[in-house]
């Protein structure tokens, strides 16, 4: 089907995109109450 | 063999002893990330003086150990190199300040996740349920790097869930423009990538500027009104990702059930786990301005469904029952 073909070159194309992008996630410290922003290592 | 529950608490106990010196003073931290569409464990050092640290996931250790009959002790030391690393190589972050209302209120878009796959994940952050999909808020830091707006980020700010899911969508297209057109036009822009160039359809991207959690665009329905006007026809969409939804024109002549098997297909074979939305289709009645989902049982699309849950209940509620769930 051709409209998977062009389906599958847009996915594919647009993952490199979203590659770059880094997620910060709060974790709460349950000791102390503070936030600590954690990084994922890309 | 450690389960990986006695893996975690061993990284826990011993880390630190596999570090320089001057990590000696930091908290070892279990941290429990929910992602889209998954839940992961890693390990977090935190100190009085950073608000930032590196997050390593555990999974991928703990399968090395088994699958390579490691040691422990190899573990933690391979653990506490690429640790050191990952904080060297860390960007350079200027934290907002959570406490900011004004800061959260003007900069806060929208992200579509899917409802079921992301059950624990909900029970973190606002959110409003419109059909299959979950609406949540989040806050751009910088180029790059986006966050979560969670129960615990409103508990800070003192803002209420419902509000901060409501300036959200209100507010999304100012910080997470719509960009729409053909797929043809924007592969061509790309120039990156040999693409099926004797494929023809009329098929149509909607994204963000972006092209980062643009699916989010689903759930606006002036945007949806505009995509109407420009495409002068019915269509279906489909949840190619939580970047970007295809529109299909149903001039294609390709029915429904057909369109989902291609999306439940690609679903399962190309898309990374957090990339994934949603395996319905669903078209957009602009003259009722209404969302529907195919009902794949029922052979027909089916009303709009929209759920609000209790933001504000929902933190409290919640609380110390986070349990971990199998991601699909």
């Amino acid at each position: 089907m051709e409209i998977k073909k062009l389906y599958l070159a847009y996915r594919k194309e647009n993952a490199a995109e979203a590659q770059k992008w880094v997620e910060i996630i709060p974790f709460k410290v349950k000791e102390t109450g503070k936030i600590i922003f954690t990084c994922e290592e890309k | 063999m450690l389960s990986f529950e006695k893996f975690k608490e061993e990284v826990k106990l011993h880390f630190l002893e596999y570090c320089p010196q001057d990590y000696q003073m930091r908290d070892v931290h279990i941290v429990r990330n929910f992602k889209e569409n998954q839940v992961l464990d890693g390990i977090a050092l935190s100190s009085k003086e950073n608000q930032t640290a590196p997050v390593l996931y555990l999974k991928v250790y703990y399968e090395d150990m088994c699958e390579m009959n490691l040691s422990i002790e190899t573990i933690l030391k391979r653990l506490a190199v690429d640790y050191q690393r990952a904080e060297n190589m860390m960007p350079v972050m200027e934290m907002p300040n959570i406490q900011s209302r004004e800061w959260i209120l003007k900069n806060l878009y929208t992200q579509a996740i899917n409802y079921e796959q992301n059950q624990e994940l909900l029970q973190t952050v606002p959110h409003i349920q419109i059909n299959d999909l979950a609406i949540i808020p989040r806050v751009n830091i910088g180029k790059y790097s986006t966050i979560k707006i969670t129960h615990d980020i409103c508990e800070i700010s003192g803002l209420d869930g419902d509000l901060i899911v409501a300036m959200a969508m209100q507010n999304n297209t100012k910080i997470s423009k719509p960009v729409f057109g053909s797929m043809n036009d924007m592969l061509n822009e790309s120039f990156l990538t040999e693409y099926p160039e004797d494929v023809l359809m009329p098929l149509y991207v909607l994204s963000n500027e972006e092209k980062h959690y643009g699916a989010s665009m689903i759930a606006d329905k002036q945007v949806l009104d505009s995509v109407a006007k420009s495409v002068g026809e019915e269509f279906y969409i489909l949840p190619s990702s939580v970047h970007e939804i295809i529109i299909a024109p149903k001039s294609m002549w390709i029915s429904p059930e057909e369109l989902r098997q291609m999306v439940v297909e690609i679903n399962r074979t190309i898309l990374q786990p957090e990339e994934f939305l949603s395996d319905n289709i669903y078209q957009y009645d602009a003259r009722k301005h209404e969302l529907q989902m195919y009902s794949p049982a029922k052979g027909k699309m089916e009303r709009e469904k929209v759920k609000v849950p209790d933001n504000k209940d929902m933190k409290k509620s919640n609380r110390g029952q986070r349990k971990p769930k199998n991601s699909r």
